[in-house]
Order: C-alpha cells, then sequence, then structure tokens
C-alpha cells in the first residue's frame, strides 16, 4: 500500500468517525428522554463561540436570544469575611453604625449574576417563587438615637459572687413587658436596610411572629443590662450545617461581644470528630468510652441526652474539657452541672474541676432514669475533669459548663446525619426532661438537610412532612414551655446536572412546609437558602469555594458568613424589638434563686 | 480552552480538517495559527509573553549558531537562557523571592517592601513552553561546530509552530528539537493506525480525566484538603491516595489527548507516563513520571553538573540538586523545594544501595516478596509526600500529616459512587500493561462508527457520572 493510499484510507476513516460521532450527539435531540446526555442545551455556553471573548460567556436564552455573560471571580468575597474571627471582630462595630445601615444596598446582591439558574425552557413550569418574608418593611427607625441609647441602658458591671441562674423569664420584666403597650397583632416588622451585605449572602431578616422572640430578646436584654447571674440560653439542634459548629460558632461570638460570654454551655463529654466537633474548647478523653448518637443509634435505650449524643465508659476513663482560651489563660467557668443516666450496675462517676475539691457520683439506680448534678465554683475553675471508676458502666450525656455571667450561651447540638426521623429516636419523656432542666431560652431548630428525599417532600404536597415536623418542634418546646422558638430551613443544595449546579428541586417545597410550620407554632422563622442567595446559590459559593464539592456543605469559611448573616439579622431584630420594649432593657430582675448546687433526678 | 470541553472538541475537529484540507504549502500556517489562537484563548492577554519566548529562543539559537566558532559559546548560551527565563522569573517566582526577601530583611532588623507582580489569572504553561524553548537553544547550542548539516530552524514560522504546538503547547509532554522539528520539516501523511490509536488515546485521556480524576477530586480530595481538621484520620489517608490517583488521571488524562490530538495531524509525540505507582524505587518512579521533565533535567541538569559520574557525596549533591530543580519547577513555594529535596534524598538512597549491592536499577527482582515491601515502600514514600504537592503551604502541610497520626477506627465518609471510582482506577492503574495494550488494539481494529460510539459512550457517561464542571487540569498551572 503506497503512502498516499494509506493516508486517504486514513482521512476516510477520520470523515466516517467524525459523521458517526457528530450523529450520535444530535440523536438525544431527538429522544427527549435523552435531554440529560445532550452536548449542549439552551442555556449553557455556547460551545467554541464564547472562547472568543475572554472571561465572559456567551449564552443563549430559552427564546433564542445571545446573551454575554460576565464570569465571576473568585475574588469577589469581601476581605472581611475571609476569616471568622477577623469578619466577628470587623463586623461587630457595623451593627451600630448608622452610616452602615443606610447604606447597606441589598439590591446589589439581588442583582448578582446567577450563573446556575438556568432559564426555563417553555415547557418547563416556572419555579415557584419563594414566599416574600412574612414581615413587612417597616419604617426607617432612628439608629443614631438607638445608638446613642444602649450604652445607657447598661449599668456598671456588678461584682456579684458566682451564682447560677435559672432560664426562666424574671418576674420583673415579665411584669413589665405586660403593661407595655399591646403587642403588634401583625408579624413584627424587621427592616431589611438594616442589614449589612456580606457577598455573597444576601441580608435576610427573621420572620418574627407578635410576640414570637420575646422571650429570648427578654433573656438577652437582661445580660445586656448586666444583670448579675443572668445567662441568655439557646439551644440549637441540627444536622451537619450544625455539626461541625461553624454557623453556631459565628453566632456566639457574635452575641457574646455584645451580651456577655456565658461560657461553652452543655458539651457532650466525649464525641466521634466525624459526627460533631466543637472548635475552640478542649475535650480530651481516654479509656473505653463508646459513643453512640441519634443519627446510627446503638444505644441500649432510646436515651442520647440533649445533645443527641450519650457517652457510656465500660471502664477506667477519663475526659477533660475545658473553654476557649483568653489570652494565655483559658476561659475561668463558675457552674458545671453534669448530666448523666442512673442505671442498674451503674459505676461511679469523679467530678472534679481543677483546682477544686471533687465529687464522686454513684450512678447505681433500680432502673433507668434521667439524673444531674450541679456545682458551683466561685473562684472559678479552668477545666473540669470527668473520671468513670471501672466498677460498672458510666452514661453521660453531657456537661454544662458556664461562666458567672452575665452573658450568653449558645449550645449547638448538632449530629451529622441528623433528621426528624433521628430526632424520634429519642425517648420522648427524656428528651422533654433533659430540655426542662437546661431550661433554654430560645429553641433553634435546623433541621431537613437529609430530609429532601422523603416522598412527602420530593412528591407530595409535604403535609405528612409538616406535621412530623411540628410534632418534633413541639416536643422541643414541650421542654420549654416558655422559650422562643425559631425553625431556621437547611441551606441551599446542589444537584449537578451537565455543566451546571441547581437547587435541588425538594428544597422549595421544604422552605414553604417549614415557613408554614413555623407560623402554625407561633415560632420565628429564617430562610437559610435565602441568605445564601436563594435557588441556584450553591453553585455561587462553590465557585467562591464557600463549599463543599459534594453541594450539600459549606466549608468553614462558608458557615461563617453564614453565621454573620444569621447574628445580623438577630441583631437587628433585637434592636428594634428593644426600641419598642424599652421597659425590657430597664428591668432587671433581681438574681434568680434556682439551679441550687447538687444531685438531682 | 479546556482539552475535555466540546470547545475543544470543535477546535480539534476544525483544524484537523482544515489541516488536511489546504494544500502542503499551508499547512503550516493552519498549525501555526491554530496553535496561537488556542493559548489566546486563555487568555488574550499574556500571548505576547509566550510570543516574547519563542522570539528569544528563535533568535537566540540562529545567534549562537552563527557565532559558534568564535569564543564565548558559554556566554551567548547564558545570555540567550538567562533572557528566556526571565519572564518564568518574574511572573512565576519574583512575588515569592520577594516575600523571603522582605521576610529575611524583617529578622536582620531592616524594612524592604517590594513591589509584586499582580495577576488576574496565572499565565498558563509557562513553566512548559520556557522549558521547551531552553531545551531547543541547549540543543543548537551542543551541535557540533563542525556539524554544517544539523542547525537552528531558520524559518520563524516554523520554529513558533515548533514552540507552540498546541496540543504540547500548555502541559507538554516538554519536546526536544529532534522530536519535532524533523516531523514538521515533513510534515507527515497519516499513517495506517494514526487516526485510531490518536482516537483511542483522546477518549482514554478523556475517560481518565473526567471520570476518575475529577470525580474524586470532587466527592474526596478537594473537601479534605480544604479542611483537614474535620477529617479522621483514616479519610485523610483515603484522601491522600485519591490525590495520588487523581493527579496521575488528570497529567496522564491530559498527556493521553495531547499525544493522541498530535496522530491525528500524523505527528507523534513522546510519552510522558508509564505506570508510575508500579515503580520499586523512588528512582524508578522519576523514570515512570512525566517522562520528559525527568529526562530534561537528567539532560540539562543532571549531566552538566557532573552527573552520576562524579566523585563521592557530588553525586548525591547533584541528585538532591535535580530533585529540588524539579520541585521548585512545578511552583514557587517552600512546599516544592521540601517536596524536591524529599526526593532527592530518596534517589540518593536509592543510588547509594545500589552502588553498595551492585545492583542496576533494570534488574529484576529475586521475587515477589522483595518486589513487595520495594513496590508499598516507594509508594506510599509518593502518595505521602504528595502532601506538600497539593496542601497550600508547609504549615497546611504539617497540619495534614499531624492529623495522620490521630487514628479512629472509623470507615472512611465517602460516597459509594466516589470509592467505586477510586478504586476502579487504581485497578486500572495496577492491570497489566498487556491488557491496556491488548484493549488498544481491540479499539484499532474496529469500524470507525464503533469508535464514534465509544466516544459518545465516555461523553454521555461523563455527563451522567461526571462532575459536571469544567476542572482544569492540574499541570496546566505549571
Amino acid at each position: 500500500m503506497s503512502k498516499l493510499h494509506e493516508h486517504n484510507n486514513a482521512l476516510r476513516q477520520l470523515l466516517a468517525f467524525t459523521g458517526g460521532f457528530l450523529a450520535l450527539l444530535l440523536l438525544p435531540y431527538l429522544l427527549p428522554a435523552a435531554q440529560v446526555v445532550r452536548p449542549w442545551l439552551p442555556g449553557e455556553p455556547v460551545p467554541f463561540v464564547h472562547i472568543a471573548l475572554n472571561d465572559r460567556k456567551v449564552i443563549e436564552t430559552a427564546d433564542g436570544n445571545l446573551i454575554v455573560q460576565q464570569e465571576e471571580g473568585a475574588d469577589l468575597l469581601p476581605p472581611g469575611t475571609q476569616d471568622g474571627d477577623t469578619a466577628a471582630t470587623a463586623i461587630e462595630p457595623e451593627a451600630f453604625d448608622p452610616a452602615e445601615f443606610s447604606a447597606a444596598a441589598p439590591a446589589a446582591v439581588e442583582s448578582a449574576p446567577a450563573v446556575a439558574e438556568v432559564e426555563p425552557t417553555p415547557e418547563e413550569e416556572p419555579p415557584v417563587p419563594a414566599a416574600a418574608p412574612a414581615a413587612p418593611q417597616a419604617a426607617p427607625i432612628n439608629l443614631a438615637a438607638l445608638h446613642e441609647a444602649l450604652p445607657a441602658l447598661k449599668p456598671p458591671p456588678a461584682a456579684a459572687p458566682a451564682s447560677t441562674a435559672a432560664a426562666e423569664v424574671s418576674p420583673t420584666v415579665l411584669a413589665a413587658l405586660s403593661e407595655a403597650p399591646a403587642a403588634p397583632k401583625e408579624p413584627e416588622p424587621i427592616a431589611l436596610e438594616g442589614l449589612p451585605v456580606r457577598a455573597p449572602a444576601r441580608p435576610t431578616p427573621l420572620e418574627v411572629p407578635a410576640g414570637g422572640l420575646d422571650a429570648w430578646f427578654t433573656a438577652l436584654a437582661r445580660a445586656q443590662a448586666n444583670e448579675p447571674g443572668h445567662i441568655a440560653k439557646a439551644a440549637h439542634w441540627g444536622d451537619s450545617t450544625i455539626a461541625a459548629d461553624g454557623l453556631t460558632k459565628t453566632v456566639r461570638k457574635r452575641l457574646t461581644a455584645r451580651f456577655g460570654d456565658g461560657g461553652p454551655g452543655f458539651l457532650p463529654v466525649k464525641v466521634d470528630p466525624r459526627w460533631n466537633a466543637r472548635p475552640g474548647i478542649t475535650r480530651s478523653a481516654t479509656g473505653d468510652w463508646k459513643v453512640r448518637n441519634i443519627t446510627f443509634g446503638g444505644a441500649p435505650t432510646p436515651y442520647y441526652g440533649l445533645a443527641g449524643i450519650v457517652a457510656t465508659a465500660y471502664g477506667q476513663a477519663t475526659s477533660v474539657l475545658s473553654g476557649g482560651r483568653k489570652g494565655e489563660a483559658r476561659q475561668l467557668l463558675h457552674r458545671f452541672e453534669l448530666y448523666y443516666q442512673a442505671q442498674p450496675g451503674g459505676g461511679t462517676v469523679y467530678l472534679k474541676p481543677r483546682d477544686v475539691e471533687g465529687v464522686s457520683l454513684p450512678t447505681l439506680a433500680e432502673e433507668v432514669h434521667d439524673a444531674f448534678y450541679a456545682m458551683t465554683v466561685p473562684q472559678g475553675a479552668e477545666s473540669v475533669t470527668i473520671t468513670t471508676g471501672g466498677e460498672g458502666p458510666v452514661t453521660l450525656y453531657g456537661i454544662v459548663m458556664e461562666t458567672q455571667g452575665p452573658g450568653v450561651v449558645w449550645d449547638s447540638f448538632g449530629v451529622a446525619g441528623a433528621s426528624t426521623r433521628s430526632m424520634n429516636r429519642q425517648g420522648r419523656g427524656h428528651a422533654i426532661r433533659q430540655i426542662r432542666r437546661r431550661a433554654p431560652d430560645l429553641i433553634v431548630y435546623q433541621m431537613g438537610g437529609n430530609e429532601l428525599g422523603y416522598p412527602s417532600v420530593k412528591t407530595g404536597g409535604g403535609e405528612k412532612y409538616k406535621e412530623s415536623y411540628k410534632a418534633l418542634v413541639s416536643r422541643l418546646r414541650e421542654g420549654a414551655p416558655s422559650a422562643s422558638c425559631l425553625l431556621i430551613t437547611p441551606l441551599d443544595q446542589g444537584e449537578r446536572y451537565r455543566n451546571t449546579i441547581q437547587s435541588k428541586p425538594a428544597l422549595d417545597n421544604m422552605i414553604r412546609v417549614q415557613r408554614a410550620a413555623a407560623q402554625e407554632l407561633g415560632c420565628a422563622f429564617w430562610d437559610a437558602r435565602e441568605a445564601m442567595g436563594g435557588p441556584g446559590s450553591m453553585a455561587r459559593w462553590l465557585n467562591r469555594k464557600l463549599a463543599w464539592g459534594d453541594l450539600f456543605h459549606l466549608t468553614d469559611q462558608g458557615l461563617t458568613i453564614i453565621g454573620h448573616t444569621l447574628a445580623d439579622a438577630m441583631l437587628l431584630a433585637f434592636d428594634q424589638w428593644i426600641v419598642r420594649h424599652p421597659e425590657a432593657a430597664n428591668a432587671v430582675a433581681s438574681p434568680d434563686s434556682g439551679g441550687v448546687d447538687g444531685q438531682s433526678g | 480552552m479546556l482539552f475535555p470541553t466540546l470547545d475543544y472538541l470543535f477546535f480539534l475537529g476544525l483544524t484537523v480538517f482544515l489541516y488536511w484540507g489546504v494544500p502542503r504549502p499551508y499547512r503550516m500556517l493552519v498549525l501555526g495559527l491554530s496553535s496561537i489562537g488556542f493559548y489566546a484563548s486563555w487568555s488574550i492577554v499574556y500571548l505576547p509573553v509566550m510570543l516574547l519566548v519563542v522570539g528569544i529562543a528563535w533568535a537566540g539559537g540562529l545567534w549562537i549558531h552563527a557565532w559558534r566558532r568564535y569564543a564565548g559559546r558559554g556566554l551567548r548560551l547564558a545570555i540567550v537562557n538567562g533572557l528566556l527565563l526571565l519572564p518564568l522569573f518574574f511572573f512565576k517566582y519574583w512575588n515569592w523571592i520577594g516575600e523571603n526577601a522582605e521576610a529575611v530583611a524583617q529578622i536582620a532588623g531592616s524594612v524592604l517592601d517590594l513591589p509584586r507582580v499582580g495577576l488576574q489569572h496565572p499565565l498558563v504553561g509557562i513553566s512548559f513552553y520556557t522549558f521547551h524553548a531552553i531545551a531547543y537553544v541547549i540543543d543548537v547550542h551542543r551541535i557540533p561546530i563542525e556539524d554544517d548539516k544539523d542547525g537552528p530552524e531558520p524559518d520563524l514560522w516554523k520554529y513558533a509552530t515548533f514552540q507552540t504546538f498546541f496540543p504540547q503547547l500548555v502541559a507538554g509532554p516538554i519536546v526536544r528539537k529532534n522530536e519535532l522539528l524533523p516531523q514538521l520539516n515533513n510534515l507527515p501523511l497519516l499513517r495506517q493506525n494514526d487516526v485510531a490509536e490518536g482516537l483511542w488515546r483522546i477518549i482514554k485521556g478523556m475517560a481518565k480525566k473526567l471520570l476518575i480524576a475529577d470525580v474524586i477530586a470532587v466527592g474526596i480530595v478537594d473537601p479534605v484538603f480544604a479542611e483537614p481538621g474535620r477529617f479522621t484520620a483514616p479519610e485523610v489517608m483515603v484522601a491522600l491516595y485519591a490525590y495520588t490517583l487523581q493527579l496521575y488521571c488528570d497529567f496522564g488524562g491530559y498527556s493521553d489527548i495531547a499525544v493522541g490530538s498530535a496522530r491525528l495531524f500524523g505527528i507523534t509525540l513522546p510519552e510522558n507516563f508509564r505506570r508510575p505507582y508500579l515503580a520499586t524505587t523512588v528512582a524508578g518512579f522519576w523514570r515512570r513520571w512525566h517522562i520528559t521533565l525527568s529526562d530534561w533535567v537528567r539532560d540539562y541538569i543532571f549531566y552538566p553538573l557532573g552527573g552520576s559520574r562524579s566523585p563521592g557525596w557530588k553525586t548525591y549533591r547533584n541528585t538532591i540538586l535535580t530533585l529540588i530543580i524539579i520541585g521548585v519547577w512545578h511552583g514557587a513555594s517552600w512546599n516544592f523545594v521540601v517536596y524536591g529535596l524529599l526526593h532527592g534524598i530518596a534517589v540518593s538512597v536509592n543510588r547509594f544501595l545500589q552502588r553498595r549491592h551492585g545492583r542496576r536499577p533494570e534488574d529484576p527482582l529475586p521475587n515477589a516478596g522483595a518486589w513487595l515491601w520495594r513496590w508499598a515502600l516507594t509508594f506510599h514514600f509518593v502518595v505521602l509526600a504528595r502532601i506538600l504537592f497539593r496542601a497550600p503551604d508547609l504549615a497546611s502541610s504539617y497540619e495534614m500529616l499531624i492529623s495522620l497520626g490521630d487514628i479512629q477506627p472509623a470507615f472512611p465518609r465517602f460516597s459509594p459512587v466516589v470509592w467505586a471510582t477510586l478504586l476502579v482506577g487504581y485497578a486500572l492503574h495496577f492491570t497489566p500493561e498487556r491488557w491496556s495494550i491488548t484493549l488498544g488494539s481491540l479499539f484499532t481494529r474496529q469500524h470507525p462508527f464503533v469508535w464514534a460510539l465509544v466516544a459518545a459512550g465516555v461523553g454521555a457517561m461523563a455527563l451522567l457520572l461526571g462532575t459536571g464542571e469544567q476542572l482544569a487540569f492540574v499541570y496546566y498551572q505549571f
């Protein structure tokens, strides 16, 4: 065969391949079912053509128009959001800067490019619009006056002795509230323009029904008023979004920076870092611990403790816990309370704050029940050591570690993989007892990320899901009936579809259902997906390396931004609330009498 | 323009048919223009930098050759190479050097404030085309003075095409003068299996990149390296194995597409990989991994330093220095310095032991056990050293290394698809090479429509199973 003949044969092969390949590329356009493997769809960058325009994409819209889109840069993240600590420090003054308040421009965020959003094709259903926030826009508040007024509300710091504080709303404050002007009948107005913009997040106000956060804001007002020993307590349940403490850590930092640090709060004594983590505190466990959580179950009784994590020591074991660093030293903790299980054959647990005489607690009982032991350390201790004797199993739900106050504690009860279904693994009475003991002022429930596959949400109207969701929230509230309640939606979740990342369609339904549940339960509501930027936002966060490739989780930096966005909304709502309830800020309750040291259960 | 995209497929098809459709005298024009257009598609702003390097190498080669009979040959070579290295130094290393200089000044108690180079995007492929150009200039310099037949390329356009030939432009293989220029001089016709084998390599490369590298990058590597503290030690270890495979499938996939694309023009490019993770010594690893870079540093750095014939410790010095240069070639960071240093030490240990036992690298091992422990040791050295390759700085590398020590007896949390991809990827890597050859020849014997079916199948799988993202090849940044 001559070289030319060989060459021509090869060219013929190339032509045949090209023809066949092009035919196969066109084939999916003839088969509607094969849409997913069509090489290109309207809405995607026009192949080859878009290259002619550097850094821009040529996109054909559904109506056949070609539009040029600037590609998103990775440098859009403002410097203040690069690091949680830096952001917290830099952002705090903003909340009180009237100029910033008026300069915030949500409209700019609204117009941010939405790369992941695909234009609906004519045959597609238009996306269900996200329900507008229930709260109407409030009239502008005189924030300058508020700014001036707030410091005056703070009395001089009291050098009060350490004292435990119950979470019940102070009668003085309640009385003051009852004399206050009638609460508005409509949902409480929250001014959107008071919220700073933290790209790529979108300022998103809390949706608060009338009086929906009164208990919580009252507790915050008491802390702000430096009421001796008062600690405002929030308990935040959730799934993996909360499990790593990224979001809650930021909210905690923001609130403690303003209202005082109440300490780490409730902590399981031993965790498996795959399912729960709490950066910033030290929790060093040795010995034969077995940790079980509500996601995977496995505990011999349906008792998983307040955090949904229960640790059992089967021999001699130790766990040393301490709070965050304050300069060179550790934070001084003044109140410890062990949540444990009394059980047949139970061994002894030894609780010893550092430099303080410890106490031995037998956990032996004829039948399984919850038990608690509280102790106050007036001089403070940097850490607490929990040791088990080894003569029998010792089951511990966790330990409360608090400062002498006043301040805020934001408990983080996230377990990776958690859902309404797994939350039901908890015994009802047990869960209520645990919450009652902790007595939070605010119950935060942020679930749903692992529930998008539930048939009721995915394909149904969501009624069945709503009922189970409401039942779960109601159970949590049963433990703290006077506490406020805040329901938070899951963050945006994406799914890959060809070259785009789209929001999971079930999220619209989920958010609609959760919002309705919040209204029916009288809980406040916060749309976390809206805070991310609404549908399709996961793609934008991923582009900025603020989300993981699983399109489900945000990175620590991403969670920090969302945490700031929630804190912004919370603080703004509080500032607006306190303007309407000045008596709450002035009414400093007498130190609570609850929380006596000793064993109970 | 990334290789595994419709953009590239259109571009390649268009260029191939245009190339074979125009009369022979115009084919070089088609190749040259398409190559420049290919590079401009990344960023037209940086095109002049590449063209400057092309111009310096071409003119420098002519100058060196024209003056070859006169004294000062070494100086002329140094001048040309210095000019060639200037853009690389300026765009890639200046900021790093500046930072370190400022840090040293601060330690010494003085203040140094050096300007920085701000780039909107990384300068794609600058290390590759700079090394390509340097190799050409040195090859011209090495032409014997009395050899009047060989010489530099006098035609600027042909030289530019040689340097910018798009399949190898941004990530190699690094091509030598005698490997590509003769082919461009002849512009060979297509041979019997050029099309079939070229397409096979392109399809294989696409599959490696889209179905293995990208999937495990998104599913394992990126999340773990982003926040290693959130993962258990077994998960971090799996991420290291995954990254090791990702890097091979990413770069190996790119090289496959490059070699395959060139074959459609009748041009053969050198191979860059030979199942690198089967190596039983670190020295052997570098004979299988990024072969054209290893050969480059051997011929243009290691040998000129004295190579392995240097007396005593100097061989080891040369080895370590060469590997550090390979490390720094990858990026301006202390990570890469340490990476190169570690590999240099490991290769020196290999060399020392081989000298001591009188064994040559190619000698067969006595039994499977001897192979197994050597392989396991080498493989895990490579895997662990990858921490330095992937982590952004030494502190992050240290954090990752420390997190490996926190052993938790728990099964790593990755999705079944990602696990399957990882296992299949390694299984394919460790299958006998003859299986791959058999599969390739089976493909080439089929009708072109079957080739099209296979290609479309890989594309469809990429859309269904792949990440759906256009992730850049890791080596483009170098």
